[in-house]
């Protein structure tokens, strides 16, 4: 286990540097070079040479990329030029990560807690008219963008039936303390439950929005991988000793059934974080998403830097895990 | 030779479930696992004899170059275009696709209107009217600018279907190019160029096309089409890989080798054509993400700002301002796009489906 832990360790180690340097180079891509980049609109020739020579642009390029990387393992990415000008843009994401946490996490409990039911039993009645509903809907729920979903919920949930708040992230009129950043948390340790339900309340739409794709991806591994199960040899033996159903579904079909949907939930988080870039606009919701948003519109790069950095490390980081569970649910693979 | 699963019975072809070199395994299991259909489609045969031409699609006419003659007494090949033809699902989204296809070429011709050209420009009040009704030979109102909803949607289909087949194609060419080589050659240059395919892997996809659509100094067309070109490369680099390296070790291959075939020729004639059977399935399916992937960058600002020629993506983009009093300027097009994706999904996950010998049962 340890042994492949730390293999695993290393090969993540070689993306984060293919990583940067790709950072690296995107940064000098950008139209006028990084200098005009990272100063944004309030360059002049005397700034850009004093920041020229800070960033040690005359050196020789691998001595730039040193630096470079020196810089931002210290979380270093220079101050935000667009989005909240001055503040430090690695600053921005810490206070909007946990925003997004939160909306991801909503995201993905509905998805799962929707998707590996539905599945199972899509798949056990297959050809029933709940498999060919739900197969459809899924194909359906992949084919429309995500940013619409979310407008439409808007639309008729928000805005017409009144049922839900438009946008933001809490009423701005509950004054509700701050521990951790997390507000639903927040509002339960320190047991004001008004400013809990209204962050809750404010999650809901964003949410559902967000879980369209990973609940479609999710709903048909789960049916694929059921009905591939069913088809197993153990199966057949465990309904030839007579074991109860109930007995053959936890331990023969699901167990092995759901190992693949294990790694897909972990790959999901890519399209969690691609989806909340477009949802969180939709809904004013200020996380990392709408920073990113706004970075692009503002263009604004070293927010845009630290934040593609963070979503490429958050994906790296959850897949290792999930692999990591995976390797714990599954001993074949400790073995390899 | 033969690698159908009838023969080997109580064995699946795939393997159960392959652990990770790294980091998101799944996604690349899947294309892993795609790529090893083009091993069943492909085998020892006259090459070059696509005799097929009731063709709806490429695949049957490429794939088909590589004719089984064997397994059941019929090419797999054969057997799924026989099933296809009465698979509803496929016949649905060919219908689609054909729609949107004929609508593509001649939308400008049918449209009422010009799409460029404002006859309701003086319906058009910023303040009281932002958006002219629908009324007598405008059957869904104008725009914001006072041009006729109805026929920048037809003739939308055009730009819709160049944003998403070029983007296709050149994810497919990128991808092409280093598969081939990292497949062909192998070794070193398969290294480096799997562990960079791998790092683009591992962003996720819209936020790599946005980092590259923001590298441009200005959006256009063309930035579009190229980030999300981009993002499919990692994918079809993976997936023909796959299917070279499968082929590498098959014996069609290896009795070229035998016989002095030098090895470009192997390679372009007898590994290429025989991989390209999940790769083409796969371009299906890119298609409609592409439209799709078309219409967020145009959300985000980083969409085409000329909007003369109309394209779907871009018009339920730039229909965000008004999308809380007007919704029907974003459903309109946003219709389309979802009815277009879904076609082509069909169309994918049929072919998909009807190619895996699995499903030859």
């Amino acid at each position: 286990m340890l042994r492949y832990l730390v293999r695993r360790l290393l090969q993540m180690g070689g993306v984060v540097v293919v990583l940067s340097m790709l950072l690296f180079m995107w940064l000098r891509a950008l139209p006028g070079g990084p200098v005009s980049a990272l100063l944004g609109e309030r360059s002049t020739p005397e700034r850009a040479a004093e920041l020229s020579h800070a960033l040690g642009l005359d050196q020789p390029i691998y001595v730039q990329y040193w630096n470079y990387v020196t810089r931002i393992a210290q979380g270093e990415f220079g101050p935000s030029t667009g989005v909240l000008p001055g503040r430090d843009s690695f600053e921005i994401f810490l206070t909007r990560f946990p925003a997004t946490i939160e909306l991801s996490i909503l995201a993905m409990l509905l998805a799962v807690t929707f998707g590996i039911p539905l599945g199972y039993y899509a798949a056990r009645r297959k050809n029933s008219w709940l498999d060919n509903v739900s197969v459809m809907g899924s194909l359906v729920g992949v084919a429309v963008p995500v940013f619409f979903l979310a407008f439409m919920l808007k639309h008729w949930f928000a805005v017409e039936l009144q049922w839900l708040p438009v946008s933001g992230r809490q009423d701005p009129t509950i004054d509700a303390t701050r521990v951790t950043g997390f507000f639903v948390l927040d509002g339960i340790l320190t047991q004001e439950w008004d400013a809990a339900w209204d962050a809750v309340r404010h999650l809901i739409l964003p949410a559902i929005a967000l879980a369209s794709i990973p609940f479609a991806v999710i709903f048909r591994i789960t049916r694929a991988s059921v009905l591939d199960v069913v088809e197993e040899d153990y199966v057949r033996t465990a309904n030839a000793k007579g074991l109860t159903s109930r007995v053959i579904r936890g331990r023969h079909i699901l167990r092995n059934a759901l190992l693949p949907v294990v790694t897909t939930i972990g790959l999901q988080t890519g399209a969690l974080l691609a989806g909340a870039v477009l949802t969180e606009r939709v809904f004013s919701y200020p996380g990392i998403g709408q920073a990113l948003a706004s970075g692009i519109e503002l263009r604004d790069y070293p927010v845009l830097q630290v934040l593609i950095l963070a979503a490429a490390a958050i994906f790296v980081v959850v897949n290792l895990i999930v692999d990591m569970t995976y390797a714990v649910i599954d001993p074949r693979i400790r073995t390899r | 030779m033969n690698q159908f699963p009838e023969e080997t019975p109580g064995q699946t072809p795939e393997r159960p479930s392959e652990p990770g070199r790294f980091f998101g395994n799944r996604k690349k299991d899947r294309i892993d696992q795609l790529a090893e259909t083009a091993g069943h489609t492909a085998s020892p045969s006259p090459a070059g004899t696509g005799t097929v031409t009731d063709t709806v699609t490429d695949t049957v006419t490429v794939a088909d170059a590589g004719r089984v003659a064997g397994g059941e007494g019929q090419s797999l090949i054969a057997s799924a275009w026989a099933r296809l033809r009465r698979n509803p699902i496929f016949l649905t989204g060919a219908a689609i696709t054909f729609v949107f296809v004929v609508l593509a070429v001649i939308g400008p011709w049918i449209a009422p209107h010009d799409p460029a050209a404002q006859p309701l420009l003086d319906q058009v009040r910023p303040q009281t009217n932002p958006v002219p009704q629908a009324q007598p030979g405008f059957p869904l109102g104008g725009d914001t600018v006072g041009r006729d909803l109805f026929s920048r949607l037809l003739v939308g289909a055009r730009q819709t279907l160049i944003v998403g087949v070029l983007a296709t194609l050149g994810g497919l060419l990128g991808g092409l190019i280093l598969g081939t080589l990292a497949g062909a050659i192998g070794g070193r240059v398969d290294t480096v160029i799997m562990r960079i395919v791998d790092v683009m892997l591992s962003i996720p996809g819209l936020i790599l096309a946005v980092s590259i659509a923001a590298i441009a100094a200005s959006p256009s067309q063309t930035t579009v089409i190229i980030a999300i070109a981009v993002v499919q490369i990692p994918i079809f680099a993976r997936l023909l890989r796959g299917s070279m390296l499968g082929q590498r070790a098959s014996d069609h291959v290896l009795a070229a080798r035998a016989l002095g075939v030098r090895p470009r020729a192997v390679v372009f004639r007898h590994m290429l054509p025989n991989s390209l059977g999940p790769v083409i399935v796969q371009s299906t399916l890119v298609l409609a993400t592409a439209i799709i992937e078309a219409a967020g960058l145009s959300f985000l600002g980083l969409g085409n700002p000329d909007d003369r020629q109309p394209e779907w993506g871009q018009m339920l983009g730039n229909a965000q301002q008004l999308v809380g009093a007007y919704p029907h300027l974003a459903i309109y097009p946003a219709l389309c796009i979802i009815v277009v994706a879904l076609g082509f999904t069909l169309m994918g996950e049929s072919l998909r489906e009807a190619l895996d010998p699995k499903s030859r049962r």
